[in-house]
């Protein structure tokens, strides 16, 4: 064979090799120019990770930065049907589970099975959620150990209540799933836009196969933004006080519910609020809704003797009568617009300020009659009856205050004490701020601050007067040297008494309107009142609802004010008056 | 002072020698640039591609290492001649068969019996790439010797055929399927160059089919992993995964690609990107044009290499040329065609650009070779007296150790 032949196979044999390039050049093409945008999509699909990062839910404090309601970092344990294997291991997972989590096997184990819904693979089923950091570290290692596969572990928050009945009813709660959270009352739910964490939009990041970010990767971080903290105007270890009084009250008297608010009068804001019966938040199994029903807010109820004070005050203003003015109380039977009207005690002719003392239901009467139905009215919408209080929960209610032209014959003779007139509890109190604070009628506060724990702006609320009642604070001081007496001998609430303070508070005792008439065993028994008497510190109420041993406001509720007082002095580090000690000497 | 006159000596002949450039040396001296230049590319794409891994430095300090080794070799095989080498062809071929014989016995490595592990933890070599070596040398010296007889009696051709089946057979028998066809090609091509009739040559071709039939029915597990190239996004989960992510790595490089050393599939996605898939993080960093290019430049080391094997000065060297040639083509051949998914996935690392010693030590031989074949002057000069012959083997050593 030729040089020239065997030149030529082999130029043949390399041209058979030049089309195979030719061909590989055209396949690429393919794939690199004509494919490029499909297989660029699912390149970065594979590698591109798209995520929320969502921010935590706010948290709430009291005013002195006290923790109320946080969040406790916890695991949500799920798995992977696909990967769990047969199903003897969906069994024995399942049994490990409920001996571990306290939940149920069969649940588990039919999640575990369900490898399809609808045709489509299962990928992932919820084994348990909000599972305790500590023992979900103990059941990962014991997995492993145990060569269990398909169960992967999800850093997760729970909304914790670390003082768990303290402030329930207020706090309020959230039930919450995977996938959203709903609030359900309280401060939860009043100021949910705010603590819910702000919504951002959806991130995405370039990253490797171990999930670390590319630092050349395209990228578009949009950081989680919290919650907003609140910080409430309650003062936790004063609240705690209350608390514990009110069991006390329960406990001896055995009402059907109580409570108590403490406002401090001069800035409107709320330093403690409980109730009985309440909850805990932190385990709602076997809760009702009448637990967790905020009545402070939302009951009414007629407040009784104790707007007495309230209405004698414009009496004085006015100039209608002065302290020392003779009323007759009729002997304790009077009958106006063919109706009876009775007191507890018979009563011949007394000053006003033994009205107040005495709580002479004819001599209030009277007064009001002085006064006349339109300033009567136009007062108690001063005092913010019948009108919401701007508290921000939700179901507040409004009371009752008929309009002037639904007024019958006995309503001025009623309302003044008390009857007829559906007030909250919160009412009562805002009410009861423009004696304590110089005849100006405070807007009540709850939520102190609001706080951005990214940005550290913080909101105030402001301090806001509300109405001014009574022009001239003398006729406020006249009205609050009367109810000092109440607690003095010869009061109807002796027991409210602080010994070495003055104690300026009025009693109340009202029927329960129960089908259609007042019933006789049914009562409202409450005390209001402020301490010490010439410079409030705080302004308390405390109201007992159907007490069984005892109706009187004046027995029922005067010890546990006077037991909180004594206390709240303390934690307030107010000195007795200097005065009030001479005298008892 | 007593080499000061060879010293001038040697000056003027580079000088002299340097006008009289035949045409296969200048090719071979372009040959030896365009792997130059290969090898440094392949060097920055394996710095590219292991940044960020741990084992960076360590990669590139290693194979700087095989391809210092790899120059040495080529160049000590320029010096010595091809033709001396030729003479040891069976002593090669035994010493390979034995070696891969002992990487049967040897510790399997993902389920191949391809490697011997070095002592010292330095790495593991292939034997199956000096069996290519030494069957191709084998072919070039025993082939043309026996050229007139190969057409006339099967007798001499069965030598051959036995030596060629036994090492075919031990790189098969370490389950590297890769390499065994690609051998099988080189050897038919190589019989197919050295003028053996068509009609022996033909009928072999007939029996390709055969192998996939074969494997369909009684290796099925090896036919879906061999036959999921053509769909590897459904196979992606298993057997397709290496392929379709190398395949989404070159989509997302378009024209101009994403971008030197911004290859996403590196990131611990597609594995082995620095050694027989690199030239997909190749076409994902720097686009089709940079496919474009370094096909052009296979085709180019093809065309210079056939060009210096038909100018070679004896049947020998154009066998020997066009053996190396066709090994090394057909290796890029089918390494780019495993990364874009044009043939199966099969381990086949891309010539003088992928990670690893053992191949690149040989491919260097190989270029080695095809220098030693560009500057043989042939029997002619060894007939001539022994004194000329001095100078001229300095000057050759000189020529290669510039340029290789």
């Amino acid at each position: 064979m030729k040089r020239s032949a065997f030149a030529a196979r082999m130029i043949l044999a390399a041209l058979i090799l030049l089309l195979f390039f030719i061909y590989l050049a055209v396949h690429l093409y393919n794939v690199q120019i004509r494919r490029h945008e499909i297989l660029y999509k699912k390149a970065r699909r594979k590698y591109t990770t798209v995520e929320k990062f969502k921010g935590k839910r706010g948290e709430i404090f009291d005013i002195n930065g006290h923790l109320l309601v946080g969040n406790e970092p916890c695991i949500n344990i799920r798995a992977n049907p696909q990967l769990v294997g047969d199903k003897d291991k969906c069994r024995a997972l399942a049994g490990y589970f409920s001996r571990k989590l306290d939940a149920s096997a069969q649940v588990i184990y039919r999640r575990l099975t369900t490898k399809k819904i609808h045709g489509r693979k299962m990928l992932q089923v919820v084994v348990k959620n909000n599972v305790p950091l500590f023992t979900a570290r103990k059941i990962k290692k014991e997995l492993k150990e145990r060569g269990f596969k398909g169960i992967s572990f999800y850093d997760s928050t729970k909304r914790y209540y670390p003082k768990n009945e303290l402030l329930s009813n207020i706090l309020g709660f959230i039930n919450s799933s995977a996938l959203k959270i709903t609030p359900v009352c309280g401060i939860e739910q009043a100021y949910n836009s705010l603590l819910a964490p702000v919504k951002v939009q959806k991130s995405f990041y370039e990253r490797t196969r171990t999930g670390i970010p590319l630092a050349y990767g395209n990228k578009d971080f949009k950081p989680a933004k919290p919650g907003k903290n609140i910080y409430l105007t309650i003062n936790e270890p004063i609240q705690e006080i209350v608390e514990e009084e009110l069991d006390k009250l329960v406990k001896k008297w055995e009402p059907k519910a109580a409570y108590a608010v403490m406002v401090n009068p001069k800035t409107g804001s709320i330093i403690a609020m409980a109730q009985r019966p309440s909850f805990n938040p932190n385990d709602r199994s076997g809760m009702k809704p009448e637990h967790w029903r905020n009545r402070i807010v939302a009951d009414g109820f007629e407040p009784g003797s104790m707007m007495k004070p309230l209405v004698i005050v414009k009496a004085l203003s006015i100039g209608l009568v002065k302290p020392d003015t003779k009323i007759n109380c009729e002997n304790g039977y009077w009958i106006y617009g063919k109706r009876p009207l009775r007191d507890t005690h018979p009563y011949g002719k007394i000053k006003v300020s033994s009205v107040i003392q005495k709580s002479s239901n004819i001599g209030t009467a009277k007064i009001s009659l002085l006064i006349g139905k339109k300033r009567l009215y136009n007062l108690l919408r001063n005092y913010g009856f019948g009108q919401k209080t701007n508290l921000p929960f939700k179901h507040e209610a409004t009371g009752i205050l008929r309009s002037l032209k639904n007024w019958d014959t006995l309503s001025i003779t009623r309302f003044p004490i008390g009857q007829g007139i559906l007030v909250s509890p919160l009412q009562l109190i805002g009410a009861y701020t423009v004696l304590a604070n110089e005849g100006r009628r405070m807007r009540l506060r709850i939520v102190d601050k609001i706080e951005d724990p990214k940005t550290g702006k913080v909101y105030k609320y402001p301090v806001r007067t509300a109405d001014v009642v009574i022009k001239n604070r003398k006729y406020v001081k006249e009205v609050v040297e009367m109810m000092k007496l109440v607690t003095e001998s010869g009061g109807t609430a002796k027991r409210a008494a602080v010994p070495g303070y003055e104690v300026a508070g009025k009693t109340g005792t009202s029927q329960k309107w129960v089908d259609g008439k007042y019933s006789h065993s049914k009562y409202f028994a409450g005390f209001i009142g402020f301490v010490p008497a010439e410079d409030p510190a705080f302004l308390l109420l405390v109201v007992a609802d159907e007490p069984l041993k005892s109706i009187y406001g004046g027995v029922v509720t005067a010890p546990a004010f006077s037991a909180i007082a004594r206390k709240t002095l303390k934690y307030f580090d107010i000195q007795p008056a200097e005065q009030s000690l001479s005298e008892k000497r | 002072m007593k080499r000061l006159p060879a010293f001038s000596h040697i000056q003027k002949t580079e000088k002299t020698v340097k006008k009289k450039f035949s045409p296969p040396q200048k090719s071979g001296i372009t040959l030896a640039f365009i792997v130059m230049g290969l090898i440094l590319f392949g060097l920055v794409m394996l710095y590219s591609t292991s940044t960020g891994t741990d084992k960076g430095a360590a990669f590139l300090i290693k194979q700087s290492l095989w391809i210092l080794i790899g120059i040495i070799c080529a160049a000590l095989i320029n010096m010595i001649g091809y033709k001396k080498i030729l003479k040891y062809s069976n002593l090669l071929i035994i010493l390979s068969c034995s070696l891969l014989v002992s990487a049967l016995f040897s510790d399997p490595i993902n389920g191949a019996y391809r490697w011997i592990s070095l002592p010292g933890g330095f790495g593991n070599i292939q034997p199956s790439e000096l069996g290519k070596m030494s069957v191709i040398i084998f072919l070039a010296n025993y082939l043309p010797k026996h050229q007139r007889q190969l057409n006339y009696s099967m007798k001499s051709l069965l030598f051959p055929a036995a030596v060629c089946c036994a090492v075919v057979s031990l790189i098969l028998l370490g389950r590297d399927l890769g390499t065994t066809i690609m051998l099988c090609a080189v050897i038919w091509l190589m019989v197919f160059a050295a003028g053996v009739r068509l009609k022996l040559l033909i009928p072999p071709l007939f029996l390709l089919p055969c192998i996939p039939f074969i494997l369909k029915h009684y290796d099925k597990v090896r036919w879906v992993r061999i036959t999921s190239f053509m769909n590897p996004e459904k196979f992606q989960q298993s057997t397709g995964y290496q392929l379709w992510l190398s395949i989404l790595a070159l989509g997302s490089g378009s024209w101009t690609g994403l971008g030197f050393a911004k290859s996403r599939m590196k990131a611990h996605y597609l594995p082995e990107s620095h050694t027989d898939f690199i030239l997909s993080i190749v076409g994902e960093e720097l686009g089709y044009i940079a496919m474009v290019i370094l096909i052009l430049i296979y085709v180019l080391f093809l065309i210079l290499a056939v060009f210096i094997s038909t100018r070679a000065k004896d049947k020998d060297g154009m066998l020997l040329g066009f053996g190396i040639t066709s090994m090394i083509s057909m290796q890029a051949i089918i390494n780019i065609g495993v990364v874009c998914g044009a043939f199966p996935t099969k381990g086949m690392p891309a010539p003088f650009i992928s990670y690893g010693g053992s191949n690149m030590i040989m491919c260097l031989i190989g270029v080695g070779f095809l220098l030693s074949i560009s500057n043989y002057k042939g029997s002619k000069s060894k007939a001539e007296s022994k004194k000329n012959i001095a100078p001229d083997k300095k000057n050759r050593t000189k020529t290669s150790k510039t340029h290789v």
